[in-house]
């Protein structure tokens, strides 16, 4: 299939600078999702790989072809969009052919081919009526058919689910997904959606404000986020990232608020920060046990989420803590508890630079 | 007629009299068949309802003459009446509705469905449940060929003077009844000699002539050849369409380009092309005469066709900009990621989608051009001139050829009729555009 390289590629629409210069690398077969919030230059950044946007600077190889100039024709890749794009004046078989027409294929290995995906996607039964009269979910299916059909070296999804209602979502998801493995097509797929980023990529894009601000698999930008913004930014709700002052082995949080840190990070933050300084104490939800021990705080409120609480936790009057608890668990508000918190999972920010701190680690 | 002392022609009267029945006749099927009950059953209400008011407007007339004479003016003891006539056939219609096994209160119409309907006792949709919206459509679709039939008169009439004979053309009051002669057609077409009385006893006892040369022997005419209406016609025809073709076309690709790139200064060329339309075609046509006969271009048809395509492009334009910006960018992309060059997908894609666009734009293109009088008059005079100014000059010689005229104009009326209802499919642009946001 096809390897996708992005050096240095950065748009420019006017003085907006929708994606500053960015360096990708997607490898064969690789499932990689771009995710942010809109407007962060992640469909820019899928149209430019695609040749419908040009770029401003840098080059894009795709299977070591510079093809940073050449006509979206010429790049052999699909691309779905959020809206389908299916022609409605085509019954949904000449939608799905459209793409091999182009290539002047003959009409045996058209319908061959054709059958052959209508087939895999499960579209058989509508292959002769027009788009319009179709459900969100085969719309999609046949916007699949017409990417799949040709076969190409890449795939580009813009959002490809963001118009269909949540039940059928979470079906194409799957299907998605499913496709991907069986025909192991090297995907870029955009979204804004972390759950689905973190269900379907083998690597997620995090982009903000035109910047890349991380690449990693799902596992790294969730327990290591690179800067207060990924931090934030994956997970719902988001880390948990409080303002506090570190010294000899203990960031105070509030007053009469402190927490110890854990032994492996002393090294690490005496270095960094000289001894003493102001950071920021991040950690999930999921990283709170509430207990008799550790750092006071009052119940704010509380949420039965069906398989877990979320406990809203008052910190000193100023900061919601949030906090996961099991299912059976449940405080009246204003109760008085202490939380405690799991030392692997414990993170630390640079409030300047908003970048994690990372731990160096000793063989 | 009928016996009553009516202060108005008898035309008006018989037509009125039409004007009834065509209505009752047309609005009650209407509203049976969207009660249920079969179409006949309407026009068979219609038509007594129509009679039944035809002669309550007489009797009106009867008892509204003071009214005119004290006003002096017939056309308003008309109007009254057609609006009393309008309360009584609705008040009538209504009546009669009791007759007939309606559709009770939260009982189904279901206009789609057709066929006696399955009560349904809870709906959401207050036009289902509702009865009282049935005559709001008898009301509505009254209305409506109300007007149909007040704006088709001028033409109606227009037709029947074609067929009338010069006396019937001019009578007063105007005969509704009359003999149909072909007099104004052929006096259109062809060019006439005026006969002496020795000359037409000689005619008459030829035995070669033919139906018209017959006909225009009984106006004490022969016929010496063909006039030039038939050659102006067919200049009308050849300048409009192809003017048309042009200014739909060129508009097309530069609509198409306003719309989907980025072009510098867009908005100051869109007005630069607008502003073309803002000065009155008349201002012009003294430059444009002047222009034209340094250049050549005068009565030429190639000169006709780039006036009328000018003039038509910054309509088009913007009229065909609208409807490109309808159509989802995602499309071409598709079709461009797919391996498409940007001509084949606006081939294969921009022109189905926007074929509603097109047509509308080509009604109105060809309408302008075909109907253009000013500048066909000021810039043509033999080659090139187009039926519109050459239809007065029918008037000919010994009075107006009234006959003649609407002749003429009648042909001249037909092709726009055809381009515009072959097109009309695709003129209702809602249920298309529909179609299109859906896909």
């Amino acid at each position: 299939m096809a390897t996708i390289e992005l050096q240095q590629v950065e748009k420019k629409f006017g003085d907006l600078h929708a994606v500053k210069p960015m360096d990708l690398t997607i490898h064969d077969g690789e499932f990689v999702v771009l995710l942010g919030p809109s407007g962060c230059g992640k469909t820019t950044t899928l149209r430019m790989i695609s040749g419908l946007e040009a770029v401003t600077g840098g080059r894009i190889i795709l299977n070591g072809r510079d093809v940073t100039w050449a006509h979206p024709s010429e790049r052999d890749i699909a691309f779905v969009f959020q809206f389908f794009a299916l022609y409605s004046h085509l019954t949904v078989r000449q939608n799905i052919a459209f793409p091999l027409q182009a290539q002047g294929e003959s009409k045996e290995t058209i319908r061959q081919r054709v059958a052959e995906v209508a087939r895999l996607l499960r579209i058989e039964h509508v292959l002769d009526v027009k788009p319009g009269s179709l459900s969100g979910g085969d719309r999609q299916r046949v916007a699949l058919a017409r990417a799949l059909v040709r076969r190409p070296a890449a795939f580009l999804m813009d959002e490809p689910l963001g118009a269909l209602d949540a039940e059928f979502r979470e079906t194409m998801r799957a299907e998605i997904k499913r496709l991907h493995i069986e025909q192991h097509a090297t995907t870029v797929y955009v979204t804004h959606d972390q759950i689905e980023a973190m269900a379907m990529g083998d690597r997620i894009v995090v982009m903000s404000d035109a910047v890349v601000q991380q690449v990693g698999t799902p596992a790294q930008v969730y327990h290591d986020p690179a800067n207060l913004f990924v931090a934030h930014f994956i997970g719902s709700p988001g880390m948990n990232l409080i303002k506090g002052r570190y010294a000899a082995g203990t960031v105070h949080l509030r007053e009469g608020v402190s927490y110890p840190v854990p032994d492996f990070w002393v090294s690490t933050l005496n270095e960094v920060l000289k001894g003493e300084g102001d950071v920021i104490l991040g950690f999930r939800p999921e990283a709170v046990t509430v207990n008799s021990e550790g750092m006071p705080a009052t119940v704010y409120a509380t949420d039965l989420h069906g398989g877990y609480t979320m406990l809203h936790l008052d910190l000193g009057g100023e900061e919601i803590v949030h906090a996961r608890a099991p299912r059976s668990v449940h405080y009246p508000i204003g109760t008085a508890v202490r939380f405690a918190l799991e030392p692997a999972m414990v993170r630390f920010f640079d409030p300047v630079t908003e970048k994690a701190i990372v731990r160096e680690v000793t063989a | 007629m009928f016996g009553l002392d009516i202060p108005l022609p008898d035309f008006w009267i018989a037509y009125f009299f039409v004007f009834w029945v065509l209505i009752g006749g047309t609005t009650a099927p209407v509203m049976f068949r969207h009660q249920g009950h079969p179409v006949w059953l309407g026009v068979l209400t219609g038509g007594v309802v129509g009679v039944i008011s035809g002669v309550v407007f007489m009797v009106l007339l009867t008892v509204l003459k003071p009214l005119a004479d004290v006003v002096d003016d017939p056309f308003l003891g008309i109007l009254v009446s057609i609006l009393i006539s309008a309360v009584l056939i609705l008040i009538a219609l209504g009546w009669l509705r009791r007759f007939v096994p309606l559709a009770r209160a939260n009982e189904v119409v279901t206009l789609a469905e057709g066929g006696p309907r399955a009560p349904v006792t809870y709906s959401t949709r207050v036009d289902k449940v509702d009865p009282s919206w049935l005559s709001v459509q008898g009301i509505r679709a009254t209305v409506v060929v109300m007007l149909a039939v007040l704006s088709l008169i001028p033409v109606v009439w227009m037709g029947m003077t074609a067929f009338k004979s010069r006396a019937d053309a001019v009578a007063s009051p105007p005969k509704v009844i009359f003999e149909p002669t072909m007099e104004g057609f052929i006096s259109l077409l062809t060019k006439r000699r005026q006969l002496t009385d020795a000359q037409i006893a000689e005619y008459k006892q030829r035995e070669d002539l033919a139906w018209y040369d017959e006909v225009m022997l009984k106006r004490g005419q022969a016929i010496i050849g063909q006039s030039d209406y038939v050659k102006r016609l067919r200049n009308s025809l050849i300048i409009a369409s192809v003017s048309t073709v042009l200014s739909v076309t060129l508009g097309l690709l530069s609509a198409y380009a306003f719309s989907r790139f980025r072009i510098p200064g867009e908005g100051d060329l869109l007005f630069f092309i607008l502003s073309t339309r803002m000065l009155p075609p008349v201002v012009v046509t003294i430059p444009i005469f002047l222009m034209y006969r340094e250049l050549g271009l005068y009565d030429t048809h190639i000169g006709m066709i780039l006036l009328y395509t000018a003039f038509n492009l910054s309509f088009s334009v913007w009229l065909l900009k609208g409807f490109i910006d309808e159509i989802p960018r995602e499309y071409e992309e598709a079709a461009l990621v797919d391996g498409y060059t940007r001509m084949q997908a606006f081939r294969k894609i921009v022109l189905p989608q926007a074929v509603t666009g097109i047509a509308a734009t080509t009604v109105f293109s060809f309408i302008f051009a075909w109907n253009e009088y000013a500048f066909a008059l000021m810039l043509t005079s033999d080659k090139a001139r187009t039926a519109p100014p050459s239809i007065p000059s029918v008037l000919g010689t010994g009075g107006i050829e009234w006959a003649a005229i609407a002749a003429g104009s009648l042909g001249f009326l037909i092709p726009v009729v055809i381009v515009t209802f072959s097109l009309r499919r695709y003129l209702l642009r809602g249920v298309t555009f529909g179609a299109i946001r859906q896909g």
